[in-house]
């Protein structure tokens, strides 16, 4: 993409200019109106999550709309759906690091940090769900006096496993490919506070040749560990249901189709951000129409492929001729919540349409309405599979059906609030954009452009 | 308080102690020494014993050592308060914590004994089953039976006697009865009335018959307000006086019911439906039942052939049935196509297995109608072989001995006292008697029952009951056979038996528990008096006295009066079939059990045909007015499949004003619309009001859309088909790793779905035994029914006459089990014996196991429901754990009953025996459909049905490969094809 022909970003900066852009912004923030507006909204729905919990741990998740067959609902479907979203943020980062797609470099930065939110959002959900949450850690593998280990059979275990390698990797993944920048606002800090702050943080860099040796070699090892963990992550987390005797979950084609669905979720997802981040602080130099315009592509093909998924689905049921299966499928097409199946329709497959055009993919507000629309999308897409297959199994006499309750909505509201504090936190307090591999890619078109 | 001490004593003076002196006793130092002091003390603070002091002598002595003794030991009995209880010094014999006892007692339900064994533990009862050496239970129950503990646990009982509405004692009863006696004395007891509801008990007739020999001009009134009424004014009919029909349908190969509930709830279900399901099932020769009726039953659910038809139109059934045996008078009206066919065949088969089989007709028909029945069954030879007659087993009221000749007395002010016992008129009287407003008429008003209901808010004196399980008491099954009910458990609260109080109504002052009952029985229990006692409250009968067969001819039925033609509705008025008229109300457990066919809980409804849906544009809660002449009821609409066309069916027991925390305020009360007593079909309107009413029902859906979940055989289809092989590219499990291979049992449970007849007994029994716990309305609503045993119904065909279908459906205990899978804590895991197993205190409440489960039949506790009273906590089943919140639970095939019956077989060194362990449903279950085993023991009930042509599994497509398993259903209609 930045080849030559065609540089990614306007030639016309200089590396000091993009550091000074770049590292004044948690060091002179500018757009402090905005970020405490921001901030407080998003306050107030972590203060709603605080509250929803409280209710939920004293009197019992008898405060769902959750019964006997629905008793997975808004918990496990908002926990899959905050984990696709954080899948993007590793896929930017480390997929396109090993593929040399050096455009990346201007989103990887707040793609991870939303990776990170996005997973703990989902991390907590887990918790929240169950029926006695103070156990919660009899889902590890303690030196428990009954010497009863976990059941490893489940996919539940898997998920705890999954998700905290998922959350230790990114973690470390991010934090690594921080310590450069790190430095250089450690550099240009003024103030006492902010130089201990940054110093401590960037681990005594000094951007010395043997440094950015050693720094080289950890990034992209766990670029390579990341990638893979990616996909396993969100199959497993397909296992979730696809283990389940259900018409709707027993398949197999659930593990890819999990995946593509979370980096469609995901690139949505950091669309909207981008194009947030780029106008509040003025990026476009960094963050151009053409970092848009492969957003706009990504998110197209992801969305294609995810389409495949569903008509696989389709085939799948009617191949089979299983009749439950097919019940189950009729009852999504017409039955009580089709509405989220065809809402998943609309909202992911033909509100991408005009990305065909490109100048949909380089108009920011097309795509930040194409990416909303996805993101609700997927979510209703989580909410169809898992409502849809659940209320009407096999037994006729068993059916019911799923209404949300307030506490179901509040404490998904919560969780927007606890993704949103600590991302606006790092976007004031760290550079938003990686400095140094911002300047990499000048360098390489300087390099081969002129 | 502070207690004054007496004088302190001077040691000094002590010395000057000599000889006893003239006086000779003393009974303290203090005496001794300072004669003033102490007699000055003693004056003041016991002036009853200063005389004593003064002169004691040697009888006083004697008297006063006497008495002590006596007293101290009196210290003993009374109550004591249970905070101040004290552990067993040396274990009375014969008594272990923790082992349960059983007595044999007996519960009533409409005054007739259900015969029952109930199990205590540490002297509280917590289950009871049918007694099963009577022939009436045999061992088995049904719902009321088994909620009766319930009943007695009730936190809303009434535990003190009171005098208009402020809490008194019984002592101050005993003063203004004794008042009110020397009054009826007087007046020869002119103006005394008694009111009870039905009445078998012996020693309760004996005492109303001492009443009216102490009082002449007393009447005793008795009201049962669905009760035996209608059926005997038709055999009075039929046979010129009361009598009691009993029915042996074990011996009939057919039975042809014209709306006649014979396997509906009563007192008579246990022992109908075990009869009726020994000739269904695996057995030669099948019972055919044909129904003709207008509100869906279990008997219709289960009929070979059903039709639906109005109350109108069954009168004509019945006038065409009477021509057909040229009965002078009855001429054959026109009949339908539907109905001629149904009636041809039924009299076809009513003659061609003459002398084998029955016609009933039930109580909603005109006596008229009724006394056909007896008759045709003459013609037929069935009298004597499927059907005889007795003397009445209960005490049958005369023409003025009725409430309604009771409320005209107490209009016509000639009541001056009215004792009601254990009935309930001012709610369950029909308003049309204005029984309330009468009441107020009277002077002195007593009323003794289990609740402070709304009769006992009318009366001046309320005195609380014993329950039957506190009291020493007698009653007749319906086989007549007598029980003597022996008290389980001490009374909870400060009541009187009913045979006690009656025993205060005829002078004594303080009745001991049993001295009426006693009374009744001595000289008359074989052998010497003690012995035969013993005998009789050990057996739970009094052997040898059955009801025996009288002689009556059936006379030739007079023509029937003509109903007349009219468009108006029938409105249908029966029991409700989980808490009856309303007596069962406030116990949560039968609130919160699924009405049999609409599965709806906490709520009576008006159920509406389809037609009459269709017509009026009602949906299920629709709210709608029903007329009948001036008086109104408002309820919500249910579409009732099967129902006749232009019948509309209420429900009696709800819209209570008192009795209790559950029962009052749900519901509408049927009685409101009621003319008089015992009149069960009313013509009327029905309007929709537009407003709409949640309803909380347990199963949404009653069509199986395709799927075969209840499968059906016939005589030239006897097997189930066997599945096909699948295709898969995975080997099958091999043998050798099957669970059943790894210990020496296999348990396994087989349903016969031909002799289910969806009665509930099961689940109130699993209820009972495994401490599923009520979750209230709101939560039905939601879906949150707590029940490890569910009876799903399924209608298939028209709406207008569907087939309806039973199954009753446990855990699957899947050897291949998807839960056990999911969980990641291994809270659901598999037992050696093929158990899927539930470890409350492991589960941390994911739900995967329930999510994974293809039958659906997990629960979960989605809030903490162990809000049960004080009480109620002692109804508890202390084998089994009560579950708290955030815990999964489901069926354990009564894992605790096959650990106590391996603990048995372990401490007497030997092998389990064939079908030692029984489930709590199993145990239950009046017609032998559920069956529990040992799958490896191959002669074992369970596995013999496993071999059966019927056998099939539920959803066997998906390989779990249950342990629970079904026999299909036989189609008798497909045997004429």
């Amino acid at each position: 993409m930045s080849d030559a022909a065609h540089p990614i970003l306007p030639p016309d900066q200089s590396y000091a200019d993009v550091t000074e852009q770049l590292a004044r912004i948690p060091l002179r923030f500018p757009t402090r109106r905005i970020w405490l507006v921001a901030m407080l909204l998003s306050s107030a729905l972590l203060g709603l999550l605080v509250v929803s919990a409280t209710v939920l741990f004293t009197t019992g998740v008898g405060i769902w709309g959750l019964n006997i067959p629905v008793n997975w609902a808004f918990a496990i479907h908002n926990y899959v759906w905050w984990l696709g979203i954080g899948h993007a943020g590793t896929l930017i980062s480390a997929l396109l690091l090993l593929l040399g797609q050096e455009w990346r470099n201007s989103l990887n930065r707040f793609a991870e940090t939303m990776t990170l939110f996005a997973v703990v959002c989902a991390g907590i959900y887990p918790i929240l769900h169950l029926g006695r949450p103070w156990f919660f850690y009899w889902m590890f593998p303690y030196p428990a006096t009954m010497d009863v280990w976990p059941q490893f059979r489940s996919p539940l275990e898997w998920d705890i496993w999954a998700v905290l390698t998922y959350l230790t990797v990114s973690t470390v993944f991010w934090y690594i490919g921080l310590v450069p920048d790190l430095a250089a606002a450690r550099d240009r800090a003024r103030r006492r506070g902010w130089q201990v702050f940054f110093g401590v943080l960037s681990l005594g860099w000094r951007g010395s040749a043997a440094h950015w040796m050693r720094w080289n070699q950890a990034y992209r090892l766990l670029a390579a560990l990341a990638v893979p963990l990616v996909v396993s992550v969100h199959s497993e987390v397909s296992l979730l249901f696809a283990a389940g005797t259900l018409p709707g979950w027993h398949s197999t084609v659930f593990p890819p189709y999990f995946v593509l669905g979370a980096a469609f979720s995901g690139f949505a997802v950091v669309s909207m951000i981008a194009i947030a981040l780029r106008k509040l602080f003025r990026l476009q130099n960094l963050v151009t129409d053409d970092h848009l315009d492969i957003l706009g592509k990504v998110l197209l093909a992801t969305g294609l492929m995810t389409a495949y998924g569903y008509v696989f689905e389709v085939f799948d049921a009617l191949y089979s001729g299983e009749p439950h299966e097919l019940q189950t499928l009729i009852d999504r097409f017409v039955g009580q919540y089709a509405w989220s199946y065809w809402g998943a329709v609309v909202f992911n497959f033909v509100a991408i349409q005009p990305l065909w055009w490109r100048a949909a993919r380089r108009n920011p507000a097309a795509l930040f309405a194409i990416s909303t629309s996805v993101a609700v999308g997927m979510w209703l897409e989580r909410y169809m599979i898992l409502v849809t297959s659940l209320h009407r199994d096999f037994l006729v006499s068993s059916w019911g059906s799923y209404t949300p309750t307030f506490w179901d909505w509040s404490v998904y509201a919560g969780t927007i609030g606890l993704f949103l504090v600590p991302f606006l936190l790092a976007i004031r307090l760290l550079p938003v954009i990686s400095i140094f591999e911002t300047k990499e890619i000048l360098y390489e078109e300087q390099l081969h452009g002129r | 308080m502070t207690r004054r001490s007496p004088p302190p004593v001077d040691p000094a003076r002590l010395r000057s102690i000599r000889a006893c002196g003239s006086r000779g006793f003393w009974s303290g130092l203090e005496e001794l020494i300072d004669e003033g002091g102490f007699r000055r003390w003693i004056a003041g603070e016991c002036p009853a014993a200063a005389p004593f002091v003064d002169d004691p002598g040697r009888r006083q002595v004697l008297k006063l050592l006497g008495a002590s003794l006596l007293l101290g030991g009196l210290a003993g009995c009374g109550e004591s308060r249970s905070d101040q209880a004290l552990p067993y010094v040396n274990q009375p014999d014969g008594l272990v914590p923790g082992v349960p006892r059983h007595y044999a007692t007996a519960v009533l339900f409409g005054g007739h004994a259900q015969p029952v064994i109930a199990t205590t533990y540490d002297g509280r009862p917590v289950k009871l089953d049918g007694n099963p050496d009577h022939p009436v239970t045999r061992g088995s129950s049904d719902p009321f039976m088994q909620s009766a503990v319930f009943d007695l646990y009730d936190p809303d009982r009434s535990q003190l006697p009171r005098r208009d509405g402020a809490p008194s004692t019984w002592d101050a009863f005993a003063r203004d009865l004794a008042s009110l006696r020397i009054r009826w004395r007087d007046r020869q007891g002119e103006g005394l009335r008694v009111l009870t509801g039905a009445v078998t008990s012996p020693t309760l007739l004996r005492q109303m018959q001492a009443l009216s020999g102490a009082f002449p001009q007393m009447r005793w009134h008795r009201f049962d307000p669905v009760g035996m009424a209608r059926q005997m004014q038709g055999m009075a009919m039929a046979f010129g006086r009361p009598a009691t029909p009993h029915y042996n349908l074990e011996r009939c190969d057919v039975i042809v019911s014209l709306s006649h509930d014979l396997l509906g709830p009563g007192p008579h279900q246990v022992t109908h439906a075990g009869a009726w399901s020994s000739r269904r099932g695996e057995t030669a020769s099948r019972v055919l039942l044909h129904v003709a009726e207008s509100v869906p039953s279990l008997t219709g659910a289960v009929a070979s052939t059903r039709l639906p038809c109005d109350p109108s139109r069954l009168g004509r059934l019945a006038r065409a049935m009477g021509a057909t045996f040229e009965i002078p008078g009855w001429t054959a009206p026109d009949l339908t196509p539907a109905e001629r066919r149904w009636l041809d065949r039924a009299i076809g088969d009513l003659r061609t297995h003459a002398g084998r089989s029955l016609l009933t007709i039930g109580p909603c028909l005109d006596p008229h109608f009724q006394a056909l029945a007896p008759f045709v069954n003459g013609q037929l030879g069935n009298a004597g072989t499927t059907v005889w007659y007795s003397e009445p087993i209960e005490a049958v009221p005369g023409e003025s001995e009725t409430l309604a000749a009771l409320t005209a007395d107490m209009a016509a002010g000639a009541v001056d006292t009215l004792v009601i016992l254990d009935c309930n008129p001012a709610y369950a009287a029909p308003a049309a008697l204005e029984f309330a407003v009468q009441l107020a008429k009277v002077p002195h008003r007593v009323h003794a029952g289990l609740h402070a209901d709304e009769t006992a808010r009318l009366c001046q004196w309320h005195l609380p009951l014993s329950h039957p399980l506190e009291s020493f008491g007698d009653a007749r099954a319906i086989d007549g056979q007598a029980t003597i009910l022996q008290p389980v458990v001490a009374p909870l609260y400060a009541s009187h038996s009913l045979w006690q109080i009656a025993d205060m109504l005829l002078g004594t002052a303080d009745p001991a528990p049993d001295a009426a009952v006693r009374d009744t029985w001595r000289g008359r229990l074989g052998g010497d008096s003690e012995t035969g006692w013993s005998r009789a409250l050990h057996d739970g009968f009094v052997a040898g006295t059955q009801a025996q067969p009288a002689t009556l001819a059936a006379r030739t039925p007079a023509a029937p009066p003509d109903e007349g033609v009219s468009d108006a509705l029938n409105i249908v008025l029966q029991p409700d079939p989980t808490v009856w008229d309303g007596r069962f109300g406030n116990i949560a457990w039968l609130q919160e059990l699924p009405k049999p066919l609409s599965k709806i809980t906490w709520d009576n409804v008006v159920a509406v045909s389809p037609a009459i849906a269709a017509s009026h544009g009602l949906s299920n809660g629709d709210m709608v007015t029903v007329t009948a002449g001036d008086r109104t009821v408002h309820g919500p609409a249910w579409i009732a499949a099967g129902q006749a066309p232009g019948t509309v069916a209420l429900t009696f027991g709800y819209g209570r004003r008192a009795g209790g925390d559950v029962a009052a305020g749900i519901g509408y009360d049927a009685f409101a619309i009621q003319p008089g007593p015992h009149s069960f079909v009313v013509r009327g309107t029905l309007a929709r009001t537009g407003a709409t009413y949640p309803l909380a029902s347990s199963q949404s859906h009653h069509r199986m859309e395709g799927f075969d979940f209840v499968r059906e055989v016939s005589a030239a289809h006897p097997r189930t088909a066997l599945p096909k092989a699948a295709e898969s590219l995975y080997p099958d499990w091999n043998a050798g790793d099957m669970p059943e291979n790894a210990a020496d049992h296999a348990w396994g449970m087989v349903i016969d779905l031909d002799q289910c007849i969806g009665c509930n007994a099961c689940i109130a029994a699993c209820n009972v035994e495994n401490n599923v716990l009520t979750v209230g309305k709101d939560q039905i609503m939601r879906g949150r029914e707590m029940l490890w045993l569910r009876v799903d119904s399924y209608d298939a065909g028209e709406a207008d006459s569907p087939k309806t279908f039973f199954q009753p459906v446990p855990c699957m205990h899947c050897e291949k089990a998807p839960c056990e899978m999911g969980c990641p804590v291994h809270a659901t895991v598999h037992s050696p014996e093929g158990v899927n197993q539930q470890i409350y205190n492991r589960c941390i409440g994911t739900r995967t196991c329930s999510s994974y489960c293809p039958y659906k039949v997990r629960r979960f506790n989605w809030y903490d429901y162990r809000h049960f009273g004080e009480a109620a906590r002692a109804a508890m089943n202390p084998e089994v754990t009560v579950r708290s919140r955030g815990v999964m639970e489901k069926c354990t095939y009564c894992t605790q009953r096959i650990e106590t019956a391996h603990v048995a077989a372990d401490k007497e060194n030997r092998d389990l025996r064939r079908d030692e362990v029984v489930t709590a449903c199993q145990q239950a279950c009046p017609t032998t459909a559920i069956v529990f085993g040992d799958l490896k023991d191959s002669g074992s009930a369970v596995a013999q049905r496993r071999r059966s042509g019927r056998h099939y599994v539920l959803l066997e497509e998906l390989g779990t490969r249950p342990r629970t398993t079904y026999l299909a259903r036989w189609n008798d209609a497909e045997d004429d094809t």
